[in-house]
């Protein structure tokens, strides 16, 4: 999936009140996409994906495309950070900034760590005002086992996982 | 949500106790009821066939077997297909069963009177054509053949004489009548008619199949000539037959649209020749839609009196979708015309619903929706007395049951009540196994009837949706997943607009005596209000409908392969890329999912988008 918009902005409505339901206890973070988790998307496709958090968080989205590259969707390098408001199923892309299924074809994923600091900038390139990151899997794995030591800060991690194909592929 | 008029769990128990008899003896009866021959047969050279050696085919010569649909494809297929008819079974009678036997290589339909079905897995095979892309049209036809056969010979009382508009295409011949129906019984069960109309190779082969040899043998051509004219014969009735039986297609679709006037017209149209429970149903929640439109378009004392709107899960489509059409005239003539109108419409809805429980005296949704019927006209004591006296006693712990009783309460202004009996049926069926589109009309149903009179404020309202989203996204269902999300982030486009994916042929507002390949004169006319509407003949997967003036009106395509490029889609893959419909419905033919905006909507069936259809987004 490639990025057509190269102006994603702030994401989140926040709703006063929302994620009660949630425990206090740990800060939590969840993400889907509009179609919920292992979806299927064709070429073509609009993707939007909804974030749950119960508490005030900073967010960082990485998206990871079918042939392993990742690609910070946010912050990106001149978006202001923003402590975002709790709720549930919050939307991350509105109409205006819009991600469209284009080749690689595969599985992809998105992955949204939340943590109560706000996050440092990540090793990589900036490509189209989006930083793609430098890292190895090995080397995102162990930064994502690393990081809430290294800050002392609370952290947690959602990820969702799906799947695009080709228009006129048989499946 | 256009849901069966039988009752679904007495029928589903229903069909565990027969088929548990009928284990027990499967084998004895099938031998029994093959060597005694007291059956009729889909094709009349296959029954000549049988007539002339009916010991060819048993399970004694060790030729025969019964083929499980658990482990054997063509079986599956067929109880598919079967399974699907079934849905429109409109008798008190339990369903009857469908064997698939292996007979050599015998093509052999046949219904019995110990309640049986047996098909030959070459005769499901012929039916099927034998093509990558095949359409289940003539399979479904044979199978529907062999019910009407069930229905109309074996059934005790036996149901009307035929209507009068099929004895004067086909006659009164028992087998022809049971083409007849066959037709009808497809429509009714979501399968393209036209498919069986349409296909000429289809009747060939059936007629070769039943000569046993083929047709370019040469001493076998006046035989062939013979069954060819036959065949031929019975596929220009059944495509006349077909003609009128895509008026019910074509009232779902309408009533998808949210044109709800058209979909009256239309089942009335279909009802007056093939009265059935179904047609009827559909009829009187095409009435209760109007109803609600009529609410929402004029805040008049002529709405319920409940504090409340009542959401009903059959009528409930989301939001948006086309206002009610109202004439200059219609809006200066006032509440009085239009409390006029409403009651016009509930009691029309009444007298729908009473006919499908004639027909079904244990219909549970029958007298679910006179009920609601009588809320929505504001006579709480008529409808609590159905409640009390009249709803079928075996089917009241099911929960839309359970869902009545809320609703009953909500209109009484019972508000704390019925808070209680909906959050206990939301409990309830988020534990309840049943995952398909009636069910998931009945959690949206609950959820959104549970989020207008929660007490708990935003919070609580939200709270429910948040629930409803999480167990939707748990199941995999997709269209409740957004559905609830459209709730909790209301005024959002939930995903980007994607660019058109489906090919349309047309576009409306054509000039239909414009359009390539020119068409065939007119088939039918249906009435709505002061226009009349022109069904046309269809045309390779395509029927049209044009307006006074020419111009196509609505249009629809069968088969995914000539939708999408010769591919298909699954429904979750349809909403992921166009997202949540802005109206949907679910029928015993289908669910209905449409994009108003757009102009376009879908009929998907078993997870598999089937058609599509077309109209004005004006």
């Amino acid at each position: 999936m490639r990025l057509f918009t190269l102006s994603i902005a702030l994401f989140f409505i926040s709703a006063a009140g929302h994620g009660q339901s949630v425990s206090r206890d740990a800060l939590l973070v969840d993400v889907t996409t509009h179609a919920g988790d292992q979806a299927r998307f064709v070429e073509g496709s609009g993707v939007s994906f909804f974030v749950s958090l119960n508490r005030p968080a900073y967010l960082a989205l990485i998206f990871k495309n079918a042939s392993g590259k990742r690609v910070q969707l946010y912050p990106t390098p001149n978006t202001p950070l923003i402590r975002q408001n709790a709720g549930a199923y919050l939307p991350f892309a509105l109409s205006s900034q819009t991600l469209r299924v284009s080749a690689p074809f595969g599985h992809e994923s998105l992955t949204v760590v939340a943590s109560n600091r706000s996050f440092p900038a990540l090793p990589g390139i900036v490509v189209r005002g989006f930083r793609e990151l430098e890292w190895s899997e090995s080397q995102w794995e162990r930064w994502l086992r690393s990081y809430p030591a290294q800050c002392k800060c609370e952290f947690a991690v959602g990820q969702v996982s799906f799947s695009t194909f080709a228009n006129g592929i048989s499946r | 949500m256009l849901k069966t008029p039988q009752n679904n769990d007495t029928r589903r128990k229903y069909g565990c106790i027969a088929r548990k008899r009928r284990s027990n003896a499967a084998r004895s009866v099938l031998i029994t009821c093959i060597l005694g021959l007291p059956f009729s047969t889909f094709s009349a050279p296959a029954d000549e066939r049988v007539s002339n050696n009916p010991l060819s085919c048993s399970l004694a010569d060790g030729e025969s077997r019964i083929l499980s649909p658990q482990t054997d494809v063509t079986s599956a297929h067929a109880h598919r297909i079967f399974e699907r008819l079934l849905r429109a079974w409109d008798s008190e009678h339990l369903p009857p069963k469908l064997s698939v036997l292996h007979c050599g290589g015998r093509v052999l339909a046949l219904s019995q009177t110990s309640g049986q079905i047996i098909i030959t897995d070459q005769a499901v095979a012929l039916s099927l054509g034998g093509h990558a892309n095949t359409q289940d049209g003539p399979l479904a036809f044979v199978l529907a053949h062999e019910l009407v056969h069930q229905l109309n010979d074996f059934s005790s009382p036996r149901p009307p004489s035929t209507s009068p508009f099929v004895e004067s295409i086909v006659g009164k011949e028992r087998e022809r009548i049971a083409d007849a129906y066959a037709v009808v019984l497809m429509a009714l069960a979501g399968f393209d008619p036209y498919e069986v109309a349409e296909d000429r190779n289809f009747f060939r082969r059936w007629a070769e199949s039943g000569l046993g040899v083929s047709c370019t043998v040469a001493e076998m051509a006046a035989q062939c000539a013979d069954a060819h004219r036959r065949a031929e014969a019975i596929q220009r009735n059944i495509y006349r037959i077909a003609e009128h039986a895509v008026l019910f297609e074509f009232g779902l679709q309408a009533f998808a649209i949210g044109r709800i006037e058209e979909a009256i017209s239309a089942f009335e149209q279909f009802g007056r020749v093939f009265r059935s429970a179904q047609a009827s149903f559909n009829l009187g929640l095409a009435h209760l839609a109007r109803v609600i439109q009529l609410d929402a378009a004029d805040e008049s004392q002529a709405s319920s009196t409940a504090r409340w709107p009542l959401m009903l899960p059959g009528v409930l489509a989301s939001s948006s979708g086309f206002p009610i059409t109202r004439s200059a005239a219609q809006a200066a003539a006032g509440a009085h015309t239009t409390a006029q109108r409403r009651l016009f419409h509930i009691d029309h809805a009444i007298d729908s619903f009473l006919h499908v429980i004639r027909v079904q005296p244990s219909s549970a949704p029958g007298h679910a929706y006179v009920i609601f019927s009588y809320l929505l006209g504001n006579q709480l004591s008529m409808a609590a007395g159905v409640w009390n006296d009249q709803y079928p006693r075996d089917a009241r712990d099911a929960p839309l049951a359970q869902y009545v009783g809320a609703l009953l309460d909500v209109a009484g202004n019972h508000t704390r009540r019925a808070q209680h009996k909906l959050r206990s049926l939301n409990k309830r069926l988020q534990t309840d196994r049943r995952i398909d589109p009636d069910m998931d009309m009945m959690r949206y149903a609950v959820a959104r009837q549970l989020s207008l009179i929660t007490s708990g404020g935003a919070a609580g309202t939200h709270a429910i949706w948040t629930e409803l989203a999480n167990w939707a996204r748990s199941r995999g269902r997709t269209l409740l997943f957004q559905l609830a999300l459209t709730q909790l982030n209301p005024g959002i486009e939930l995903v980007p607009a994607a660019p058109i994916r489906h090919t349309a042929p047309w576009r409306i507002g054509d000039d239909i005596r414009t359009l390539q390949p020119p068409l065939e004169q007119v088939a039918l006319t249906l009435a709505v209000n002061d226009t009349t509407l022109t069904l046309l003949p269809p045309n390779a997967g395509k029927v049209l409908v044009a307006d006074p003036e020419s111009r196509l009106h609505h249009f629809w395509v069968t088969g995914a392969t000539r939708i999408f490029n010769g591919t298909s889609m699954t429904v979750d893959e349809l909403l992921a890329y166009y997202g949540p419909p802005d109206r949907h419905i679910a029928t015993d033919a289908g669910q209905y999912l449409t994009y108003t905006q757009r102009g376009a909507g879908f009929r998907v069936v078993e997870d598999q988008v089937t058609s599509a259809f077309y109209f004005s987004t004006d």
